[in-house]
This record gives structure tokens, C-alpha cells and sequence, in this order.
């Protein structure tokens, strides 16, 4: 073992996240005095709501800091003695509303609006219930009805920026467009303030702008002979997704390319022990510093790498909801063909795969497709760093990849 | 000779048999998942529409074999898209058991159905020998507004205009308001279901029920309708029976395996909200001006699976109350997302009502083996009650 820290953090990254608690601590501020707010679902129609001026929290924002500060298995119990059954993410939200005493910020106020969409029909039942309890409007918006179930051509992801009028069904884009229309009628009339198409069409070129300096952060990773950025400041970064369409979020991603860049002029890594590459179809694998210290096996990108790309939506006749709503209707499909592809732009030795119904009978599709591609294959049954997945992991880099 | 209602127990035993008979004889069957599939549409195009259902009794390991090598994890592994009773259908649509279908039509109403779509399609251009139907969606927003209510319009316009391609001739409005006319026909003996099960003179088993229910979407209509009468007839003419009135509701069973256990512990289940329950004895369509716009309002008025929620409690307590159940049983398929965040609102509406509840959560596609006897348990309990 030597001294050398086994993780490099990013100053940038963690500038985001501080930048992030303090845009929390101010929006809670907003909300105790009173200023109307919404809480809305992730990729729905949030843009609008930030141009408007209405404070807008997101799902899973929430629900991270619940869990942040050790909530989920108070408000699982919570939620299983109501009688929802099974595990609990996304609902957590709509428990800190049963119990606001123990919830971040002593609990959230009645919200103006709850806003979500056909993403997920468990997540419509979560939001009615959620409306319900704090009688507040509930407004929910139509999802596009194949993807993401099927990729709708090759590449797909290379072009989807221009050529998405291709890649959608009119009809459910029209019905979405339709429907945003109906929403920002709405929020007008409730809370007195304007919408301005200007704005927005000012908001989709930072949408952008922030997207294409994080498209030239990310080729500065996948071409640097060792990571400059690690998983975790990967993700972490991924907060100023939440403040898209605000200059101030096109800085600091601006920042973060900026410092990446001084990193792989100056040859450092953000493990210097890096020896093997991995792709992880997740977030921050939770074995990650115990197989980076153990092996030298650093995960390099994963699930969300390369996603700020598929946020970019160039404008048609220079009209902004179009552009805007195909994205809350198709952001991304699933399927092994972009695993490939950007596990071989990063150099990776070997790709991982959580596989909840793995049979050992049947390779799944990505084991088919990955290993096709001459890409060393794993797939682990959960997302955990309990000892059996630690034990599959160890065996794959030992045997396949050292 | 048999009589009419062990006909139709026999028929729900080998309800596909009719269906393949006539594709065997030159008859084009257009196989289809749910009730928001307006049949009259098939039937006015020259085809015999047939509903899907699973089957608990069959083994294999279709899902692994086949769909597993094709579908990616990222959604299709997600629980709310991997529900038992759809993955039931798509194990007999794997198995072969519906080769002789010409096309099959998947709704839009819930994401694990429409899968089924995808994973079809994926397996018939890998796995030619499985003999699989070709696909189309019916789409259908899950919303209800005025803007997703046009959507939904266009549609079933939509439908009409593949369904002609399909039979290479237009869909006349003689014929779709003929089609419409025998539907009409067909909803009239399920309501005669409908009542004389929720009866007070319990002349109807749960089990019988269903089977005429079934009858109506696998056989003829000229035929179903025949035996339906012939059926009631024979029901209404003998013994009432004793049991402790029971209401079903919970995901959309489509088996009668639970109803079994149910009836086998003293009680009948005298109304249900199952997939191929009381909801298809719904009200007629008009058939005065327009007949496609009648279709139309009908298919739109069909209580939505997702939204909105106070309304779809509010229905089935209505309806558990109007059949004079003394108590309900929930059943909820594994992953079945929606139907288990709507139970705690359900049994409160039931408590309400003064319908004690039994909640089967998180339940296998046939039911677990733990059923019959909580089952009986809870009948006791209601009998203990006094009711």
C-alpha cells in the first residue's frame, strides 16, 4: 500500500453541491414566506416553472435528502404500516407528508401545484395520494407510449438533438405540447405570474450551451490515459442538472470542464492507482472504493454518462415547446447498443450490469450484445457491495480482466 | 345431456378451442388483452376478435427462454413492468397456444401490457418457429382531459383504418352498427349475469359467473348469446344456495383459481371488479346517430385503470355495496403498482360502507397456498359477525 490518496475529488464537483445546498437552504427560505411553489417529477416540465419564478422541488431531490439524512427506513416502516407493500424510493416524498416532524425542513408546506407524468403509472398513484393529503392541485401529463421500450434506430442517441421529430410519434407530441400549454394557462391564472416564450427559447440555447460544455468535459474523461473524474464527482455534478436553463448552471459546468482540462494538461487522475476500466450500469457502484483500493479497478462511466447529451433539443421554426416537450416525452431508451458504445469510447476492460432475474440458464440481451462487441461481461444481482456481489466482482476482475 | 351452464364450464375450460377451430377453417381471429378494445370494430371488419388470457396451469420457462436474451434491464426488469397476470399471456403467446391468431391488438392502458407488445415483436424476428401473432397498439392516454380525450379519438380512427387495410374493404357503417347492435345484445345477457348473482336468492356461483362472462369474449356472439340464455334460464329455475356473500376486486385476475378457493370456504362471490368480471356488463352503446362516434363515447367513458383514484375507489365500493356484499376480498398481483397503491384507499372506502376486508398482497398468478385458509378464516370471522 502507499500514501497516495486512493480518490481525487474535483473542486467543481463540490462547488455544485454546495451551490446546490445553498440554492435548498434559500428555496425553504421562499417557501416559508410564503411564495407559491411546486413540487414536480423529474424531466416534466420543472424549465418552465424555474422561468416563471415559482421555486420548483424535485422528486428525487427530495428524496435524496430524506435518505441523506437516514429517513428512508423510518418512512418505509411508515409507509408499510399504511399498507403499501414492497420497497420504497420514489414514495418517501409522499411519507415525509405523513410524518413532516421527521422529515428535512420539518416538513414541506402545501405546495401550489404537484406536477407529473405518465412515466410511471406507480409514481401517478404516489402523486394523486400525495395531492390528495395536501389538497393541492394535481396536474399530470402524458408519456410517449413506445420508448422507452424499444430504441427507435441505431445511433439513435447520436442525432436525437436535431432529428427528434423523427424519433417521436406526432400525435403523443402533439398531445404533450398541448397539455404543457394547458399547464403554464394554468400557473398564470393561479399564481399571477407570466410565462415568456422568449425566455424559454433563451432558456433552451443555456440548455444547450451547459450540455455541450458537458459533452466536451465528458470526451476529456474518455480520452485521458487515466480518469480525471471520478464516478462519484461524475454524479455529483449531475446536480446542476436540476438548474438547467440558468446561466448559473452553464458556469458551473463551465468550471467543471475547465478544471478537467487543467487535469489531463497536468496529468492528474482522480485515482492514481487506475490499472482497469470499468463501465457500471448504475450509479456509484457502492463496492467501488473497496474494489478501486483492492484491484486498481476504477468504474470510469456509467448509466447517467453521457445522458446532459440527450437533454440538448435544437429548436424547430424557432419554436421552444416543441423541442422542450419531446424531451419530457422521450429522453432516453434502454438497450445494450449505448452501453457499447459508451464503454469503448471510455476504454473499458469490462462492462457491469445489474441483472435482478439473473438465471444463469439464459444470457440476458446485454450479455448477448456486450459480449459480441468483445467486451468482457458481468452481470451482479443487485446494487449492493454486500459480500456475494463484492465475491462476483473480484472473481470477474481476477479471472477476466487482470 | 349436459346441461347449458356445465356447457359453459366446459367451454371455460378449452376457450380457445372455438377461436382456433374457426381460424382452422378459414376464419381470421384478431386477438386483443383488454376491454377498452372496441370488439364491434373487429367483428364489423369480417374478423372474430378473441380476448387473451393467461393460464396458471401452464409450466415453462418462456420468459427466460426468450425474452430474456432480447429485452434490456434498464425497464423491463423495473417491478411495475414485470406484473403476473401479463407475463401469464405473454408465457401462452410464447408457448405457441396462440398461433392461430391473425394479428393481436395491445391496448395502451398500463406500460406492462404494452410490453408485451415489444417483447413479442422482438421474439418473433428471433424466434420465427414460435409462431407469433403480428402486433398493433391501440394507444390511449392514461390521462383524462379534454386534449388526451381527442388523442383517444383519434385512435380508435386510427383502428378502424388499420382493420380496413387488414381486410382489404371498408367498414361500412351497416356493418359496424350491426356489430354494435349484437354487443348490445351480448352486454344485455351480462346483465342479467350481473343481477342474478348479486341476487338475494343466491341461484349464481362466482365460478358460473365468470364463465359466462368469459364465454362472451371467446365464442361467437349468435352462440354465446344462445347458451347465455339457456345458462340463466337453467339458473334462475333452481335452489338457491347458502354462503357468505362475498366481493372481489384487486388486480385483474383473470383465472378463476381464487374464486375456487373462495367458494370452497362457504361463501359465493356475488360481484367482482376482475378484468373479466361485472365491468363488461357496462352500459350499451347508442346506436342512434353516428356509429363510430357512439364507439367512440363508449370506449371513452370506460372507467381509466390509472387516474383518476378517488373515482376508481369510489366505483368499486359502489359496486360491492349495490351487489349487498358482507365482505371483500383484495387480491393484488406481485408488481402490480398500481393496484397496491390503491388497496389502503380501497379498504378504507370498503370500512366505511361497513364491508370488512381482506387484503391478499403481493399474491403469485395462481393464488398462494396460504389463500384457502386465510380465506376461510375471514368467512368465519363474518359469519361470527352475525352476517
Amino acid at each position: 500500500m502507499t500514501d497516495e490518496p486512493w480518490e481525487i475529488r474535483l473542486h467543481s464537483a463540490l462547488a455544485v453541491g454546495e451551490f446546490h445546498r445553498a440554492w435548498f437552504r434559500e428555496t425553504h427560505q421562499r417557501v416559508l414566506d410564503g411564495e407559491p411553489f411546486a413540487i414536480c417529477n423529474g424531466d416534466e416540465i420543472e424549465e418552465v416553472l424555474t422561468l416563471m419564478g415559482i421555486p420548483v422541488l424535485i422528486m428525487n431531490n427530495w428524496n435524496y435528502e430524506i435518505i441523506a439524512q437516514g429517513g428512508q427506513a423510518h418512512y418505509t416502516e411508515l409507509l408499510h404500516e399504511r399498507g403499501y407493500t414492497g420497497p420504497q424510493m420514489f414514495a418517501l416524498g409522499y411519507a415525509s407528508a405523513l410524518d413532516p416532524a421527521a422529515a428535512p425542513w420539518g416538513g414541506l408546506p402545501r405546495p401550489s401545484v404537484i406536477v407529473t407524468g405518465g412515466k410511471s403509472e406507480m409514481e401517478l398513484r404516489v402523486c394523486e395520494l400525495w395531492a390528495k393529503h395536501f389538497d393541492c392541485p394535481l396536474f399530470a401529463m402524458d408519456f410517449m407510449f413506445s420508448v422507452p421500450f424499444d430504441a427507435p434506430k441505431d445511433n439513435w442517441w447520436k442525432t436525437i438533438r436535431d432529428d427528434w421529430p423523427e424519433l417521436i410519434d406526432p400525435a403523443r407530441l402533439a398531445l404533450r405540447v398541448e397539455q404543457e400549454t394547458q399547464f403554464i394557462r394554468v400557473m398564470e391564472q393561479q399564481t399571477g405570474r407570466t410565462f415568456s416564450p422568449a425566455d424559454l427559447i433563451a432558456a433552451m440555447n443555456l440548455i444547450n450551451e451547459q450540455m455541450d460544455l458537458w459533452h466536451e468535459a465528458q470526451a476529456l474523461i474518455a480520452a485521458a490515459p487515466k480518469s480525471p473524474a471520478s464516478i462519484r464527482d461524475q454524479m455529483q455534478i449531475y446536480q446542476a442538472m436540476w438548474h438547467r436553463g440558468t446561466p448559473h448552471a452553464v458556469e458551473m459546468i463551465r468550471r467543471y470542464r475547465d478544471e478537467i482540462a487543467e487535469r489531463v494538461a497536468s496529468g492528474v487522475a482522480a485515482h492514481p492507482g487506475e490499472k482497469i476500466r470499468l463501465y457500471y450500469n448504475g450509479r456509484v457502484p457502492p463496492w467501488h472504493e473497496e474494489i478501486a483500493r483492492r484491484y486498481g479497478a476504477v468504474t470510469v462511466c456509467a448509466s447517467y454518462t453521457g445522458i446532459p447529451d440527450l437533454y440538448a433539443r435544437n429548436m424547430h421554426d424557432g419554436d421552444p415547446l416543441p423541442a422542450m416537450a419531446s424531451r419530457h416525452v422521450f429522453l432516453f431508451a434502454q438497450g445494450p447498443e449505448r452501453i457499447i458504445d459508451v464503454a469503448r469510447d471510455h476504454r473499458c476492460d469490462g462492462v457491469i450490469v445489474i441483472e435482478p432475474k439473473l438465471d444463469p440458464a439464459y444470457p440476458s440481451a446485454e450479455r448477448i450484445a456486450i459480449e459480441r462487441a468483445g467486451l468482457p461481461y458481468l452481470a451482479v444481482p443487485r446494487d449492493s457491495a454486500d459480500h456475494e456481489v463484492v465475491a462476483m466482482v473480484s472473481r470477474f476482475i481476477e479471472q477476466r480482466l487482470s | 345431456m349436459a346441461g347449458a351452464i356445465a356447457t359453459v364450464l366446459e367451454h371455460q375450460r378449452s376457450a380457445d378451442r372455438t377461436a382456433e377451430l374457426a381460424a382452422n377453417s378459414g376464419t381470421r381471429v384478431i386477438g386483443y388483452i383488454d376491454e377498452t378494445v372496441p370488439r364491434e370494430l373487429i367483428t364489423a371488419a369480417g374478423f372474430l376478435p378473441h380476448r387473451l388470457r393467461g393460464n396458471p396451469t401452464l409450466v415453462g420457462d418462456f420468459h427466460a427462454r426468450y425474452i430474456e436474451p432480447l429485452a434490456p434491464k434498464g425497464f423491463s426488469a423495473a417491478r411495475s413492468h414485470d406484473v403476473e397476470h401479463v407475463n401469464a399471456i405473454l408465457s401462452r403467446l410464447l408457448a405457441g397456444q396462440y398461433a392461430f391468431l391473425d394479428r393481436l391488438v395491445i391496448s395502451n392502458t398500463r406500460k406492462a401490457i404494452l410490453l408485451i407488445q415489444h417483447k413479442v415483436e422482438r421474439a418473433r424476428a428471433h424466434f420465427p418457429e414460435l409462431r407469433l401473432p403480428r402486433t398493433y397498439i391501440l394507444d390511449r392516454a392514461q390521462t383524462v382531459n379534454f386534449a388526451s380525450g381527442m388523442f383517444n379519438r383519434e385512435r380508435v380512427h386510427a383502428f378502424r383504418a388499420a382493420l380496413e387495410t387488414w381486410a382489404g374493404r371498408a367498414i361500412d357503417d351497416a356493418a359496424l352498427a350491426s356489430a354494435i347492435a349484437d354487443e348490445n345484445a351480448t352486454r344485455a345477457r351480462l346483465r342479467r349475469v350481473r343481477a342474478l348473482r348479486a341476487a338475494t336468492s343466491q341461484r349464481l356461483t362466482g365460478i358460473e359467473a365468470l364463465a359466462i362472462y368469459a364465454a362472451a369474449k371467446t365464442m361467437p356472439g349468435d352462440a354465446f348469446r344462445a347458451l347465455a340464455d339457456a345458462a340463466l334460464d337453467e339458473a334462475e329455475a333452481r335452489a338457491a344456495r347458502d354462503g357468505v356473500r362475498l366481493f372481489l376486486a384487486g388486480s385483474p385476475i383473470d383465472h378463476t383459481l381464487l374464486v375456487a378457493a373462495i367458494e370452497q370456504a362457504s361463501a359465493i362471490v356475488v360481484g367482482d371488479d376482475l378484468a373479466w368480471g361485472d365491468a363488461g356488463a357496462e352500459t350499451d352503446i347508442r346506436t342512434e346517430g353516428d356509429p363510430i362516434e357512439a364507439l367512440i363515447a363508449h370506449y371513452e367513458s370506460l372507467a381509466p385503470l390509472v387516474q383518476p383514484l378517488e373515482a376508481q375507489i369510489s366505483r368499486v365500493a359502489a359496486a360491492a355495496q349495490t351487489c349487498g356484499a358482507s365482505g371483500a376480498v383484495l387480491a393484488v398481483f406481485r408488481g402490480d403498482d398500481i393496484k397496491s397503491w390503491e388497496m389502503p384507499s380501497q379498504i378504507a372506502a370498503f370500512e366505511a360502507a361497513g364491508i370488512p376486508a381482506l387484503y391478499l398482497a403481493e399474491q403469485p398468478y395462481g393464488p398462494a397456498a396460504d389463500v384457502p385458509e386465510r380465506v376461510r378464516a375471514f368467512v368465519a370471522s363474518l359469519d361470527g359477525a352475525g352476517r
